[in-house]
């Protein structure tokens, strides 16, 4: 028995597929590193930086492989989207209202810019892992 | 929605690859409408409808009458 050979589309949806999972990975694994849970060496930080950033690429070139493929993708930006505006917007005034409930004037603690990086890739993975088990409909 | 993609495929004896391959879309997309987890776009349904050659609305169900 011989396999059929893989049709432009399936190509690049298994391409598609293959970089979300290695995004992910680097993801945890930069995650992992910055909690300090687990020593890892300057090299990890480096590769998993670069993985990241080449997965993510290539998840934005085969976004379109696929109706399906488009429809995860779709899930996960619009996740994304909402929830950096929200951090944006509504962290710095969430911190702003509860110090001026509690007096306490020390400015601002939490950088909204800093933590809103972590929300943007992580909301977009649980959307898309969601969109995936769940479903798009 | 629910759909009759799965039954429709086994009447022809086809597998989801080959599905996939006559509507021109990936696999996981033929599993992921047949689940229910995906509803197809307006194109998709129409090459559904004509591969099968049956009313969009006697393979998909919208669940009102």
């Amino acid at each position: 028995m011989t396999a059929k050979p893989l049709t432009k589309r399936e190509k690049s949806v298994r391409r598609h597929n293959i970089a979300t999972l290695l995004a992910f990975t680097a993801f945890v694994t930069l995650v992992v590193r910055s909690s300090e849970l687990v020593s890892l060496p300057d090299t990890v930080n480096f590769v998993a930086m670069m993985t990241l950033f080449f997965a993510i690429v290539t998840m934005f070139m085969t976004r379109n492989a696929d109706e399906y493929v488009a429809a995860i993708w779709r899930a996960g930006t619009s996740t994304a989207f909402i929830l950096t505006a929200a951090v944006l917007i509504f962290l710095p005034f969430t911190e702003g209202f509860i110090d001026g409930l509690m007096g306490i004037e020390n400015g601002q603690d939490i950088d909204a810019s800093d933590a809103s990086e972590m929300v943007i890739i992580a909301s977009f993975f649980i959307a898309n892992a969601w969109a995936r088990l769940r479903g798009t409909a | 929605m629910n759909n009759r993609l799965k039954v429709l495929r086994a009447m022809n004896d086809w597998s989801q690859a080959e599905l996939a391959a006559r509507l021109d879309v990936s696999r996981q997309a033929v599993n992921a409408i047949e689940t229910g987890k995906h509803d197809p776009s307006l194109p998709l349904a129409f090459r559904i409808s004509r591969l099968f050659n049956l009313p969009i609305e006697e393979i998909f169900d919208d669940g009102h009458e």
